[in-house]
């Protein structure tokens, strides 16, 4: 339960901030376009977030299996993304900062 | 007025059938060429497939002269067919 | 290469949709098959807390019982195989392969070797079950006939699968847009949307699909490297059968088979599964030891091959081994068996069945979506693609949208009425349930042909909505059995068809409300304009 909650938590906040990178997504949040610099920082937390998802897939299955989990993981959780976005942009915003910090967190627990 | 209907159904024919005759010359050519045992070349021939396929339909639709896309599929479909028969150990 | 995507797209749409969300549903074929078995399933819940029973300690006993059925009843045959302690039931039993071609099975009593009779009990409903929807999903319930049009099917859709991709310039840009409300526009944007973000699945699922049937469908080097006659059958006993030896012609006893099990089980670190005996009596004959995976094996491996160790009987000797995941002819078997296995996700627990539903579910609504977004494309603005005949092929492709979407969804749930609703002593009360299927979606076909679109689609998802809603309810009149007593016992199984039913109720009756408040937009029709084909037809390859 643990992998499932941190890999979709992690896919979910890493997909969101991939979404808030570009021009058209930050507008829908934030009324404006992203500065460069806070485009830069949104793709590599991202980035960072959807690598991290590896882990908790791997270490609940094995590699490969863990491998296939990972790509159904961040694909679900670009599709929630998809859907919130034009509907509820601020509560993605919230929920994908909440998922965040959980999903963080609960990394903790495959460190041993 | 009839020849764009023609020209449309030739260049179709040219996917499904010359798409069809090519990937099956490249899979014979493959058995025949791999460094693995029958079966497994066999094998990766199949399973590749339909990836040349794919690749040699799309490549039909992306060429615009009719007569490069027949040639395109029925040159490389004769000769790797053809070498591949050559070079099979049995069978054929 | 936007006149390809279309069109390729649009004329497998209808199929490819069902066999999609066949697919989907065959995820959870099993729990489906629960549902549809209550008599089974309450039998189950009534020895749930039984004790398990003890584990089996008399299989060299169980071994020797069988080799003396086959050596009764199926002396000559060439492969005997032995299932010595089977899951569930801890049963035995024996297979060969029958001189008319086919496998012949028994289930033989592990305490004297007789054959056992199974005799269906009269309360018990005879069904398919969930593997309804895995038959039609891969050969449409049609034999060798159905697998080829699947093959073809599925073909084209890898063609428009990268023909998509190739139109889609903005695909980066436009990765998570969806507008809705938006009318053409959203619906582009959802085709798209389901489509590019499941965009690795889409393609693993149509290839390892299509691989399942290689040899057949590209049977060329198997002809080329092993003949004509019985080419296929030398190619698949190379592949499969790696190392079967030819008979010798002296005969031999056969000795007792339970150390080599033991040595096979010290050797795979597996429970002994099944036991292949080839070439019985013979010099020659070889035993093939296979195990059980557990489900830790499941859980870390791809490949469903379990483990397999092989001893000529004549000297003793161990020739052939292979670890649990591995493949017996090298890595094109391998990967072979992995994409057997990543197609039917046969690996990795309930999560990933979770995930391939939802992406399968995806997969589905990219089809339904793309055939849809053709039409509502073409009612704001006719295209005139078939000349003087466009107006009724459009009427057609309507009447196909409505029938092979939500017609078939009425079809499927429609499917799991009929198991309630026929009659429990019928005779191949089975094959009713299927034609129930089939039949219903025909109706849906004739409803959608002969109510306007607009109606049709109201129509049919409303009753999807309130065939799928009541679903617990039927359960109710018709077993007695109902969600809460599921959810309190455990079976989560049964609750799991009935809940997801509700929620796909609900948003057919979602649908059915948004069709229902759909504003109608005044149609501008090319149609005439474009009369001679040659117009229409360049109109067609510049863009879709």
């Amino acid at each position: 339960m643990n992998v499932i909650l941190c890999a979709l938590g992690l896919s979910y906040a890493g997909m969101a901030s991939l979404s808030l990178a570009m021009d058209r997504h930050h507008g829908q949040v934030w009324g404006r376009d992203a500065a460069v610099n806070v485009r830069r920082a949104l793709q590599l937390i991202g980035a960072v977030l959807l690598a991290l998802a590896i882990w908790p897939c791997v270490a609940g299955w094995s590699a490969t299996v863990g491998f296939v989990a990972w790509v159904g993981f961040i694909s679900a959780g670009a599709l929630l993304v998809a859907l919130l976005l034009p509907y509820a942009p601020k509560l993605l915003l919230r929920s994908s900062l909440l998922a965040a910090v959980a999903a963080l967190a609960g990394l903790v627990t495959f460190l041993q | 007025m009839k020849s764009a209907h023609m020209l449309l159904l030739s260049r179709v024919l040219a996917a499904i059938f010359g798409g069809y005759a090519l990937t099956s010359g490249v899979a014979v050519l493959l058995a025949a060429m791999l460094p693995m045992s029958r079966a497994e070349a066999v094998l990766t021939a199949t399973l590749s497939a339909f990836l040349i396929y794919t690749c040699a339909v799309i490549w039909v639709f992306a060429v615009h002269d009719l007569r490069r896309v027949w040639m395109g599929m029925l040159l490389p479909a004769i000769v790797c067919g053809g070498l591949g028969l050559l070079l099979s150990r049995g069978g054929a | 290469m936007a006149w390809l995507h279309t069109w390729c797209g649009l004329w497998i749409s209808w199929l490819l949709f069902a066999i999609f969300l066949t697919g989907t549903l065959a995820v959870f074929d099993d729990p489906i098959g629960h549902w549809m078995t209550p008599e089974h399933a309450l039998e189950e819940a009534a020895h749930a807390n039984d004790p398990p029973p003890p584990k089996v300690t008399n299989r060299a006993n169980r071994l020797a019982l069988a080799l003396d059925f086959m050596e009764k009843e199926h002396p000559k045959a060439d492969m005997w195989e032995i299932w010595p302690v089977q899951r569930p039931g801890q049963g035995l039993s024996a297979y060969w392969f029958q001189p008319s071609g086919g496998y012949g099975s028994a289930d033989l009593d592990p305490l004297t070797g007789a054959p056992v009779e199974h005799v269906r009990e009269e309360n018990q409903r005879d069904t398919i079950g969930g593997h309804h929807f895995v038959d039609f999903h891969y050969e449409l319930h049609a034999g060798r006939i159905g697998v080829w049009i699947v093959g073809i099917t599925t073909m084209i859709m890898l063609v428009a699968l990268v023909s998509g991709v190739i139109t889609h310039k903005r695909i980066f840009k436009d990765f998570f847009t969806f507008r809705p409300a938006k009318g053409q526009r959203s619906w582009l944007d959802a085709h798209n949307a389901v489509a590019v973000l499941t965009l690795p699945f889409q393609f693993m699922i149509a290839y390892t699909g299509i691989a399942f049937f290689s040899d057949d469908y590209v049977p060329a080097p198997v002809v080329a490297q092993y003949g004509m006659e019985n080419g296929k059958k030398a190619f698949l006993s190379d592949w499969n059968d790696v190392g079967k030896p030819a008979r010798i012609g002296s005969p031999m006893a056969i000795p007792d088979l339970q150390p080599y099990a033991l040595r096979a089980e010290q050797t795979i670190h597996q429970e002994i599964r099944a036991v292949v005996l080839d070439n019985p009596n013979d010099a020659s004959m070889r035993v093939c030891m296979y195990g059980w995976n557990e489900e830790s094996d499941t859980l870390k491996r791809i490949s469903a091959n379990t483990g397999m160790a092989c001893y000529a009987l004549a000297t003793g000797e161990q020739i052939a081994v292979r670890q649990p995941g591995h493949a017996d002819s090298g890595p094109a078997g391998l990967t072979r068996i992995v994409m057997s296995n990543l197609h039917m996700a046969g690996f990795g627990g309930t999560p990933i069945r979770w995930l391939y539903f939802f992406c399968g579910l995806a997969g589905t609504a990219m089809m339904g979506t793309g055939a849809i977004l053709f039409m509502v494309k073409r009612r704001q603005r006719a295209g005139g693609e078939f000349g003087s005949a466009t107006e009724r092929v459009y009427r057609m492709i309507e009447c196909l949208n409505v029938a092979a979407i939500a017609g078939l969804a009425v079809a499927c749930i429609g499917y799991l009425w009929a198991n309630r609703l026929i009659p429990v002593g019928i005779e191949h009360r089975a094959g009713w349930e299927v034609r129930a299927f089939f039949g219903l979606w025909l109706l849906m076909l004739v409803h959608a042909c002969v109510r306007p679109e607009k109606r049709g689609w109201i129509e049919q998802l409303a009753l999807l909505a309130v065939l799928c809603v009541l679903l617990p309810v039927l359960n109710v009149l018709s077993t007695g059995d109902n969600l809460v007593a599921q959810i309190t016992r455990g079976d989560w199984e049964s609750a799991g068809v009935e809940l997801c039913s509700v929620v796909f109720g609900l948003l057919a009756a979602w649908g059915a409300w948004k069709v229902h408040k759909r504003k109608e937009k005044p149609v501008k029709t090319a149609a005439r304009e474009n009369r001679s084909a040659p117009a229409s037809l360049q109109t067609t390859m510049e863009g879709h």
